[in-house]
């Protein structure tokens, strides 16, 4: 009981891990938290069982397209939505990408459908049993998407030109600027990245837990507890965060409550905002009074 | 736009209101006028919050429903006078608006916007699950009707005045919260919280008053609908109706208290002159609240009334 417990607990924190990492990326480079990244979740999850529902597509070719797809959502909603909004309007920045978010689901409900959609797993056959735990092999998928796309992430920011680029802006967007960094660019990638690893995110959760065009923005704002508990602006942070929200969901879920298991990763949410808004690993930082 | 100029309008709007409901016999359209006032109160709420004091809330569905609930189980359990429920819930929907707006009051715009939405999500799976107090979402709960001193109060037209008196009440504590010393010291705290402290405002104080006052109207306004709806279940509390009274401030008006009435009416009326609308609803809400937010961010109606200004300007410039 407890190795399944524990075992389901780090794949749902691993797909929180994902969904963080998006917030994690755009917020170290835009400097805003986008409301609208849990529809990109969604909008994987969705356009995944929409074209292997009524296109009868395979399994890779539907994830690939729905994951493009959401990269492209992605440049869209910042070239339409975000690139120039005022930056000093924080109430109007989370009121547009609010917007843009809610935009995304009733495109979702109007074109897709308001059905539960269950599309198939990555592979076909049954759980791998290990020590009294039954594991899918949809969950070896999910933590694995979780190493190759961390593995990735880290090569791209540390070993080229453009990720290095991005920590610069993330550091100091000014002095970035100067340098002949463009911050506009590494918006874009930044919001590319997010919608290709929260669509990933999405296709992969969806065989799991089903894909809903109104999910959104719980995933989003569980992947935001995740972000913060790790640290917002930290994508190693954003995995312990993910992976911490997740043990704590199953762990309720199991032994205490399985309705309240979301009020529980909520009020850590808020504990945490509230207590350690710079996150369990991040550093203090000065406040102004 | 000036404070009188939004007094002016928001009394002619509350004279307008009983002048409409005498027009029209439909039973139909008198309800959609009072659940018009209804979302008004709430809607008023939410501006001085957002508007007046620059504090986001994604979450006045729970105090919406804490007034609801509060009202039904004084009602219903203790057999309060109806007047007192309602007065009762919006205490109770204020008094919980108090004690979280002093841990909340740490929190700037992003991340409050993102706490209050985890604090509506989080009284919505209360109000969804504990339903030995609110009937969940099957079978939810039912209220008797409303009474003043034993004397049924409940047709239509009856309820209208007494919403009206609501709505009165509500315009009243926000037009004048907005004309004095405190209203000065919340547009202040929105300009900016240092600068606000450095001159002697208490911030902390000032946005634990905007957030308490903006649930009392807001759970005055639940309480009301208990008495409207009579039978309801949780699914009237949960996210959407944070997000359509967020849209009827933005499509009024983000700092007047005409502006928040008149956006709450559109709201309330749109899914009765479109067939369907229900289905297209959401992708409208959205599509609107970005092109507001980013061509007109004080409201459509204020964006509307201050373009000649701001083309003769530029004409000028």
């Amino acid at each position: 009981m407890l190795y399944q417990i524990i075992l389901s607990g780090l794949t749902v924190g691993a797909i929180y891990a994902l969904i963080a990492i998006g917030f994690t990326i755009v917020f170290s480079t835009v400097r805003i938290v986008n409301f609208a990244h849990g529809e990109f979740v969604m909008a994987g999850g969705m356009i995944y069982a929409y074209l292997s529902a009524v296109h009868g597509m395979p399994v890779f070719p539907a994830v690939a397209i729905a994951i493009g797809a959401c990269v492209v959502l992605a440049l869209l909603v910042y070239e339409l939505g975000l690139a120039s909004m005022d930056k000093d309007n924080h109430i109007a920045q989370v009121m547009i990408t609010l917007g843009v978010g809610i935009t995304l689901k009733g495109l979702a409900q109007i074109f897709i459908g308001k059905d539960t959609q269950f599309p198939p797993a990555f592979s076909a056959g049954g759980p791998l049993a290990v020590g009294g735990a039954t594991i899918p092999y949809q969950m070896l998928w999910i933590v694995g998407a979780l190493a190759v796309l961390m593995l990735g992430l880290y090569m791209l920011l540390h070993h080229t030109r453009v990720g290095k680029g991005m920590m610069a802006v993330s550091i100091n967007h000014y002095a970035a600027t100067l340098m002949g960094i463009s911050p506009r660019r590494s918006a874009v990638i930044a919001f590319m990245l997010a919608g290709l690893i929260g669509g990933a995110a999405g296709t992969l959760l969806a065989p799991v837990a089903s894909a809903h065009y109104d999910n959104g923005i719980f995933l989003g704002i569980k992947g935001f507890a995740a972000a913060i508990l790790g640290g917002l602006g930290s994508p190693l942070g954003a995995v312990v965060g993910g992976l911490i929200l997740g043990l704590t969901e199953s762990v309720t879920a199991g032994y205490i409550s399985s309705v309240y298991k979301d009020a529980v990763s909520l009020v850590l949410l808020l504990a945490i905002l509230l207590i350690r808004p710079q996150g369990l690993i991040g550093k203090r930082l000065p406040q102004k009074f | 736009m000036t404070l009188t100029s939004d007094r002016k309008l928001t009394i002619a709007l509350l004279v307008a209101l009983p002048v409409a409901a005498a027009l029209t016999d439909n039973a139909f359209y008198k309800a959609v006028l009072v659940f018009g006032m209804i979302n008004a109160v709430a809607a008023v709420g939410l501006c001085l919050m957002l508007g007046f004091a620059g504090q986001i809330s994604l979450g006045q569905a729970a105090f919406y429903g804490l007034g609801a609930y509060g009202t039904t189980l004084m009602a219903s359990r203790f057999g309060v006078e109806p007047v007192l429920a309602i007065a009762a819930g919006a205490l109770l929907s204020m008094a919980v608006g108090w004690s979280i707006s002093r841990p909340l009051s740490r929190l700037h715009d992003h991340y409050l916007a993102m706490a209050t939405l985890a604090f509506g999500i989080i009284m919505f799976i209360v109000f969804a699950n504990a339903r030995s107090l609110t009937g969940g979402l099957d079978p939810g709960t039912s209220i008797a009707k409303f009474s003043i001193m034993g004397r049924d109060l409940s047709s239509m037209n009856q309820l209208f005045w007494v919403v009206w008196v609501g709505l009165v009440l509500a315009a009243f504590v926000a037009g004048n919260i907005a004309s004095n010393q405190i209203g000065r010291s919340l547009l202040a705290v929105k300009m900016s919280a240092a600068a606000a402290a450095s001159v002697g405002i208490d911030v902390v104080r000032a946005k634990a008053f905007v957030f308490a006052i903006g649930a009392l109207l807001t759970g005055l306004s639940g309480g009301l609908y208990a008495y409207f709806a009579r039978s309801f279940n949780a699914t009237s509390f949960g996210i959407g109706y944070s997000i359509e009274l967020l849209m009827m401030v933005v499509l009024g008006s983000l700092s007047r208290v005409s502006g928040a009435i008149v956006g709450a009416f559109i709201i309330t009326v749109l899914p009765v002159v479109f067939e369907n609308f229900e289905d297209y609803k959401t992708l409208t809400f959205g599509v609107t609240m970005v092109i507001i937010m980013k061509y007109m961010p004080s409201g459509l109606v204020d964006g509307i009334l201050g373009l000649p200004g701001r083309l003769s300007r530029r004409a000028k410039a």
